[in-house]
C-alpha cells in the first residue's frame, strides 16, 4: 500500500506498543489509514480561534471534590466474587507472570 | 394481558387495584420474551428465576400498603450497567464471563423501589456504535420492522420496551445512545444532565459525557424513573448536589403558555430527510398552537461538534479500556491454551489483541495517538477548548429561549447491514446528538410521527429532540408530555 497516509505504519506500531495491544499486519495497515482519515477530518478544528479560551474537561462546574482517604475492607462475599473473576490466582490473591 | 398497551402508571394502578399481581405481570413479560425474543434479540441474559422472586417480594410490599409507581414493575437493564452476581458483558467477548461484585448505584436505587429486573439487554460492544451491529454477540431487531436496526448503542433497551417485553429500560447515552434508538423505535428516551444520575457502576466509555439514561413509553414514565435514580452519590464525584425535582408533579401542573422554543438553523440542513423535517416542524407548529413562542436561533460552533467529539471520545475510551489487560478480570491470554504467553507483557498485548473487537481497537488506537506525547496539545487540548465554545453557544442561546427543538436523527431506522457509508449522512447522524453531549445538557427524544422510508413498505417512527438548560429535565419532560397527550403518537404500537 502506498504510504501517503499522515500516520505511517511505523507510527501505528509505536502507538500499539504504548496501548499494550497486539495488532496483526493487516490491522496495522488498516489503522494507519483510519487514523490518518480521522486526523484529516479533525484538522478543521484549526479554523477555530481558541487563543483566549480555557479548556473544559467536564461541564458541571464542580472542582476538587474531596473525601477522607480511608481504606474500607470489602465484605467476604465481595472478595469471593472478585476472586472468581481472576484469570489466575492463589490463596485468594491475583497471580501474575514474572516481570524480570 | 398485553404489556404493550400498558405504561408504568397504568400498570401501577392495576397492581394497586389488585387487577393483577406483580408475579402475573412478570410472567406475562417472561412469556412475551419467550415468544418474541428469538426474533427481536433484545436480551443477552434473562434472569427469570430472580425476576419472579423479586415480583413475589413486590406483591408482599403492595399488600402491606406500600405505594410507589415502580414497585413490582418489570424492566430491562443495558449490559454495561453492573448487576451484582449477574453476568454483565458490555456485549463484548472480553467480558463475556464477567460477574460483578457490586451493583451500580442506580440499580441499588431501583431495587429499593422494588423494581423487577427481567434481564440484561444487548448493545454495541462497550456502547461503541449506533445500531447494535457492533455487539460481539448478535444484532437486535427493530419491532416496527424486523429487517431494520433498533438503533444504538442502547438498542436492546429500545427493542425490549417497544416490543412489549418490559415496561422500561435503563441504558446509557454518551453521544446519543438513548436518544437515537428511542427515535428509531417510537419511544421516549431521556438523557439527563451530566451529573444528575450517578455513573458509579457503569462500564465507562467516555467519562466526561457518559450519562445513565432512560428508555420509556411515555414522558410521564420517564419522569417517574428519573425521580428514582437521580441525585448526588459519594461514589461519583461529578454528581450534583442540586435537589432532585418532583418531575411527575411538575408535568401534571405544567402550562406551556409563553414558553420560548429555539429552532437552531444549523440543525435543519441539507441531508435531513424532508419527511422527517416536516414531522418535526409539524410538532413545533402544534406546540405553538398550544401557546408556546418560537424563536429562530443560531449555534455557530455546531459544525465543530463532530470533530471535537471524534477526538474526545476515543481519547477517553482508550484510557477507560486500558484496564482490560488480562490481569484482574475478563478474557486473559494467560488462560487461553491457544495463545502462547511468555511474560507479563505478552499477557497484556495478547489479551487486548485477541479480546477486543475491531471498533474498540480502532478507538483505543485513535485515542492513544491523540493523547500521546507531542500530540496532546494539538488534539485533545484543542478539542477541549472548542468544547468550551460549543457549551458557550448553548449558554448564550438559553438566555433567550427555554428549550431547543431539533430532529433526533436525519433518517428513520436503517436496514441491518446497510449502515450508510455516505460521509454526509454519517456526519448528520452525529451532529444532532454530539453537541448536546459535549455540553452536558438534558435532552429527550419524543415520538413526533411516522415516515415510510424509500427502501421499505412499513412506516417507521420519527423522533424530535427537546433540549433543555442544565438540570432542567422537568421542562423538557413537560413539553414532551404535553405534546404526547395532544398528538397521541405514543399510543401506536408495533404488531409483534
Amino acid at each position: 500500500m502506498a504510504e501517503n497516509n499522515k500516520v505511517s505504519q511505523e507510527e501505528v506500531k509505536h502507538i500499539a506498543e504504548l496501548a499494550r495491544i497486539e495488532l496483526s499486519g493487516e490491522e496495522t495497515q488498516k489503522f494507519a489509514r483510519e487514523i490518518s482519515d480521522i486526523l484529516g477530518y479533525v484538522e478543521q478544528l484549526g479554523e477555530v480561534n481558541t487563543d483566549s479560551v480555557e479548556p473544559i474537561s467536564q461541564v458541571t462546574g464542580k472542582v476538587n471534590v474531596f473525601r477522607e482517604d480511608v481504606a474500607v475492607d470489602a465484605s467476604e462475599e465481595t472478595k469471593n466474587i472478585m476472586a472468581k473473576n481472576y484469570p489466575d490466582s492463589q490463596d485468594g490473591y491475583i497471580k501474575v507472570k514474572q516481570i524480570m | 394481558m398485553e404489556i404493550i398497551d400498558l405504561d408504568i402508571q397504568k400498570a401501577a394502578k392495576g397492581l394497586a387495584d389488585k387487577e393483577f399481581s406483580s408475579v402475573e405481570l412478570t410472567q406475562s413479560c417472561l412469556e412475551k420474551i419467550k415468544k418474541t425474543d428469538n426474533e427481536l434479540k433484545s436480551f443477552i441474559t434473562v434472569t427469570d428465576g430472580l425476576a419472579l422472586k423479586e415480583a413475589a417480594r413486590a406483591d408482599e410490599r403492595i399488600k402491606s400498603g406500600e405505594n410507589n409507581p415502580l414497585l413490582g414493575i418489570p424492566s430491562s437493564i443495558k449490559d454495561v450497567i453492573l448487576t451484582k452476581n449477574i453476568l454483565t458483558t458490555a456485549s463484548s467477548n472480553i467480558l463475556k464471563n464477567y460477574i460483578p461484585a457490586e451493583s451500580a448505584t442506580l440499580m441499588d436505587k431501583l431495587d429499593a423501589k422494588g423494581m423487577v429486573m427481567l434481564g440484561k439487554v444487548n448493545c454495541d460492544a462497550f456502547a461503541h456504535g449506533s445500531s447494535t451491529e457492533n455487539s460481539d454477540f448478535f444484532t437486535s431487531h427493530n419491532p416496527w420492522d424486523l429487517d431494520r436496526v433498533p438503533g444504538g448503542s442502547s438498542g436492546g433497551s429500545a427493542s425490549s420496551v417497544a416490543g412489549g417485553e418490559c415496561f422500561y429500560s435503563i441504558g446509557t447515552d454518551t453521544g446519543g445512545s438513548i436518544r437515537q434508538p428511542a427515535s428509531f423505535c417510537g419511544l421516549v428516551g431521556l438523557k439527563p444532565t451530566y451529573g444528575r444520575v450517578s455513573r458509579y457502576g457503569l462500564i465507562s466509555m467516555t467519562s466526561s459525557t457518559d450519562c445513565p439514561s432512560i428508555m420509556a413509553k411515555t414522558a410521564g414514565d420517564a419522569a417517574i424513573i428519573l425521580e428514582a435514580i437521580a441525585g448526588e452519590d459519594k461514589k461519583d464525584a461529578t454528581t450534583s448536589s442540586k435537589p432532585v425535582d418532583k418531575y411527575l408533579e411538575y408535568l401534571q401542573n405544567f402550562n406551556i403558555k409563553g414558553l420560548r422554543i429555539g429552532i437552531p438553523k444549523e440543525y435543519f440542513i441539507e441531508g435531513l430527510n424532508k419527511d422527517i423535517e416536516e414531522s418535526v416542524r409539524g410538532a413545533i407548529v402544534k406546540l405553538q398552537g398550544l401557546g408556546a413562542e418560537v424563536v429562530e436561533i443560531s449555534l455557530p460552533h455546531t459544525k465543530y461538534a463532530v470533530p471535537t467529539y471524534y477526538i474526545i471520545t476515543p481519547s477517553e475510551v482508550s484510557s477507560n479500556l486500558a484496564k482490560f489487560d488480562g490481569i484482574r478480570f475478563g478474557y486473559s491470554s494467560e488462560s487461553d491454551s491457544e495463545t502462547e504467553v511468555k511474560n507479563l507483557m505478552d499477557v497484556y498485548i495478547k489479551s487486548k489483541g485477541k479480546g477486543f473487537g475491531s471498533e474498540a481497537k480502532r478507538r483505543i488506537m485513535i485515542g492513544t495517538y491523540a493523547l500521546s506525547s507531542g500530540y496532546y496539545d494539538a488534539y485533545y487540548l484543542k478539542a477541549q477548548k472548542v468544547r468550551a465554545l460549543i457549551k458557550k453557544d448553548f449558554d448564550e442561546v438559553f438566555e433567550k429561549v427555554d428549550i431547543i427543538i431539533a430532529p433526533t436523527a436525519p433518517s428513520v431506522a436503517f436496514k441491518i447491514g446497510e449502515h450508510s457509508d455516505n460521509p454526509l449522512e454519517m456526519y448528520l447522524g452525529d451532529i444532532f446528538l454530539s453537541a448536546v453531549s459535549l455540553a452536558g445538557l438534558p435532552a429527550v427524544s419524543a415520538p413526533c410521527g411516522f415516515v415510510k422510508p424509500e427502501d421499505g413498505e412499513k412506516e417507521m417512527p420519527v423522533g424530535m429532540q427537546i433540549i433543555g438548560k442544565p438540570f432542567d429535565e422537568k421542562t423538557v419532560l413537560a413539553v414532551a408530555d404535553i405534546y404526547e397527550k395532544d398528538s397521541g403518537w405514543t399510543k401506536k404500537h408495533p404488531q409483534i
